[in-house]
């Protein structure tokens, strides 16, 4: 890395710059904007992500940057196009509910930035150490956003649970990289499988891989290490848990596409163990949730399990199985940030929105808006002709084509366990008669969210074979 | 790295002298010291009153704030030294890349300083 | 060489040891004692690799700020003894299995991994010799360099713990008298004192 190799290196990351330096000016401006005004901080945040949206559709291609630790090819546009997706979501969907909770400081807005620029590092990165500072960006931003209301135990205990874990995940993983750049002399993901003499099986290898699977899978709350996500889920402002339900989640299966499809990797016969862990994941999520009585622990246990079934995909591997993850992911931010959009918008006055029992008759008070939760919620159960059917369903074919079609079989009939909660919910809007009034706060900009996502199940389910397609043009480059 | 670590040789001189002064002034009471106790002696003595209550009580928050902005500061400080040490050889570039860093901390610096982190009220 | 190995063994046995007493101690305010011991030792490990650099922050930044912090913690928790030490025993055993599982592992790696001499060639990023290149000044070579993405990186991790610790715990009391200088200054006879006329037996 020279002086003369910056100027590529920094357009090329001009995306990050953006979002960086967007967050740091509005951590400053925001200190200087009146009480009321906080609405100008929204919409900044918002121009912001889409000048780096601009940025990286114009500048993405081209080598690897600073000295190979950043790259912007299609795998990772096709990434970052789904953070920005999120990120401008959860914007909208904040405004309203930050002000409810008395959280709509700026520091809210620069934290989901900076969170970005983490998550866009990651999805860029081609060198552990690139994963590690991308990851470690992103994470601290979700803690404190996790412990956000401050007078809120449930929020405080959140945070501590979430640090604390976080931390320790976190070590394991760079514990597992410096067994790596001592064993290989490198950590750069290309040049690890090449720097790799003798039995790939070497025992030190091994456990450096398995160090650093566990460190990551911890971050998509995959079992045995998913013991933090229903408490965070549950704690965390209910934007804050839309959003890492999402974003975060999706940079670390950026993440772990790129280091389990590296040949290092690839070699030991790793892929036993996550097939182990996405059954186990899938079974579990799907099993506790039906249990759950309150709305947002019951949508960690099926952030779980989704998290388990696109662990399929990787399973799977292949150009298909990255292809039919990245779909995964995609369909899943929709249909995610739509039934929270919904729960958010539930969340006025003294109604929380957060028990499941509370909806009791909703689709006889509001009809419009019970049908747009039916479709969220059939599309995370998976039904046709909703988009989270073709999510699964490619996942699936990817397994079939690759011959593991017990796997498929199982993650078929874990699915159907997954339908019953969802429908269940159904069943208490649209069956029961309604005890109380309910009064959504359907603002302009929660609507707009709500119109979007709901666009992209419905539109996403309609022509799924063109978002095949994009997600399968973009993996190649993984 | 032998002529290194010869040069902390004095270092480990110094911690052995100062092991041997510590453990000695406290092992020497127990040799040389009257020793005739009771119960009256051996209770807490807080200007004539009974102890009210734990030595260990609740600090302010703000200490602990305090304390974790100095650690930003002083994990911003070790980046300084090898850049200082090996600034002939870093040129413009690494003049520049450090520049950027401290500009990043010092919008932290103002964003605290406009927030009143810094004020005790 | 008989003294630098008399050393090591000297350091990484009081390491262990006083890492041992970290979470074997009963009282959190020794843990952290301990702790500052194991960072001591640390060091002295960190000195006799050579990593003379990484030494003094360890001293300086461990030893000198984060042990204080983490004795604030200790001090501000107010922590029950008693009901601190009640469940230890409870969860011991399964601690222990996973402590067992782990070094198991570091042995059979220990055991197993061999260092192929060929990946000090390959190594990205060689150290040069002491005699060459103080540790120090071959870190600060590379670092704001080469290494320039991830050390503008960590300036920002360091932006967000900052701005994490503030949002967290600054509350802003009312109904304190804060000082606001320029207002201060700005004042004026006329703006300050105002001059009644009461008249007798009326009150203001």
């Amino acid at each position: 890395m020279t002086a003369a190799a910056l100027l590529p290196s920094i357009l090329a990351s001009l995306p990050e710059i953006t979002v960086v330096a967007g967050a740091c000016i509005l951590l400053i401006v925001g200190q200087l904007v009146p009480k009321g005004q906080e609405a100008i901080i929204v919409w900044a945040s918002v121009a912001v992500v889409l000048f780096a949206a601009l940025a990286t559709f114009t500048l993405s291609g081209g080598p690897p940057a600073y000295a190979g630790m950043f790259v912007a090819d299609p795998f990772s546009v096709f990434f970052k196009s789904l953070f920005y997706l999120a990120v401008v979501l959860t914007f909208l969907l904040s405004r309203n509910y930050a002000d409810i909770e008395g959280i709509g400081g700026s520091e809210y807005y620069v934290l989901l930035l900076l969170a970005l620029s983490g998550m866009m590092i990651m999805a860029s990165a081609i060198d552990l150490l690139s994963i590690y500072v991308g990851l470690e960006l992103m994470v601290l931003c979700t803690y404190v956003l996790t412990g956000f209301l401050r007078r809120e135990q449930r929020s405080n205990e959140a945070a501590l649970k979430y640090v604390i874990l976080g931390a320790v995940s976190t070590g394991i993983f760079l514990y597992g990289v410096s067994l790596v750049y001592g064993l290989t002399g490198t950590t750069q993901l290309d040049r690890m499988a090449a720097a790799v003499t003798g039995d790939p099986l070497d025992p030190g290898l091994l456990l450096a891989v398995v160090f650093i699977v566990a460190g990551l899978v911890f971050k998509i709350g995959a079992v045995p290490f998913h013991m933090w996500v229903p408490d965070v889920y549950e704690g965390a402002p209910t934007t804050i848990t839309a959003f890492m339900s999402v974003g975060p989640k999706a940079a670390s299966f950026a993440v772990i596409l790129r280091v389990f499809l590296n040949p290092l990797v690839a070699g030991s016969n790793v892929w036993i163990i996550l097939a182990v862990i996405a059954v186990v994941t899938m079974a579990l999520g799907s099993f506790v949730a039906l249990v759950q009585d309150n709305f947002k622990r019951l949508l960690a246990y099926s952030s779980i399990a989704h998290a388990g079934f696109a662990i399929f995909g990787i399973v799977a591997g292949g150009a298909d199985g990255i292809a039919s993850v990245m779909l995964y992911l995609l369909i899943y931010t929709f249909m995610n940030l739509g039934i929270f959009g919904a729960v958010i918008m539930m969340r006025n006055g003294n109604f929380s929105g957060e028990v499941i029992e509370e909806y009791a008759g909703f689709a006889k008070m509001h009809p419009g808006l019970a049908l747009l939760m039916l479709l969220y919620l059939f599309s995370l159960a998976g039904i046709p002709p909703t988009a989270g059917f073709f999510a699964k369903f490619y996942v699936l074919v990817a397994l079939v084509e690759r011959g593991f079609v017990l796997l498929a079989v199982i993650a078929v009939l874990l699915s159907a366990v997954a339908a019953y909660f969802y429908i269940r919910i159904v069943m208490v809007m649209f069956m029961r008669e309604p005890a109380r009034e309910f009064e959504p706060a359907l603002t302009p900009l929660v609507g707009a969210a709500l119109a979007v996502t709901a666009a992209g199940t419905v539109g996403i389910g309609l022509f799924p074979a063109w978002f095949l397609r994009l997600a399968q043009q973009s993996a190649f480059g993984g | 790295m032998t002529e290194l670590l010869g040069s902390y040789v004095p270092i480990a001189i110094f911690i052995g002298i100062a092991l041997v002064i510590g453990l000695a002034l406290l092992i020497a009471p127990f040799a040389v010291a009257f020793k005739a106790p009771d119960s009256e002696k051996l209770s807490a003595y807080e200007c004539g009153f009974n102890a009210f209550d734990d030595a260990r009580m609740k600090f302010d928050i703000r200490f602990y704030l305090v304390s974790i902005l100095f650690i930003i500061f002083d994990l911003e400080v070790a980046f300084l030294f090898p850049w200082a040490v090996s600034f002939n050889d870093l040129g413009w570039f690494g003049f520049w890349s450090m520049m950027v860093f401290l500009a990043v901390l010092t919008i932290g610096f103002v964003y605290e300083w406009k927030k009143g982190a810094l004020e005790w009220n | 060489m008989g003294l630098q190995v008399l050393f090591f063994y000297l350091f990484a046995f009081i390491a262990v040891a006083s890492a041992f007493m970290v979470i074997a101690a009963r009282n959190p305010v020794y843990s952290v004692l301990f702790l500052i011991l194991t960072f001591f030792n640390s060091a002295g490990l960190f000195l006799l690799t050579g990593a003379e650099f990484l030494a003094m922050i360890l001293l300086v930044v461990y030893v000198g700020a984060v042990a204080v912090l983490f004795l604030f913690v200790v001090m501000m928790l107010d922590i029950d003894f008693a009901e601190l030490r009640a469940g230890v025993l409870e969860y011991a055993p399964i601690g222990a299995l996973i402590g067992l599982i782990l070094a198991a592992e570091l042995i059979i790696v220990v055991g197993g991994a061999t260092f192929s001499p060929e990946v000090a060639k390959a190594i990205s990023m060689p150290i040069p010799a002491v005699t060459e290149r103080t540790n120090t000044a071959a870190l600060g070579d590379v670092l704001y360099t080469h290494y320039v993405y991830f050390f503008q990186i960590a300036g920002l991790v360091l932006l967000v713990a900052m701005i994490g610790a503030i949002v967290l715990t600054l509350r802003h009391r009312e109904n304190i008298k804060r000082q606001n200088i320029p207002q201060q200054v700005a004042r004026t006879p006329e703006t300050a004192v105002e001059v009644i006329t009461v008249k007798p037996g009326q009150g203001i």
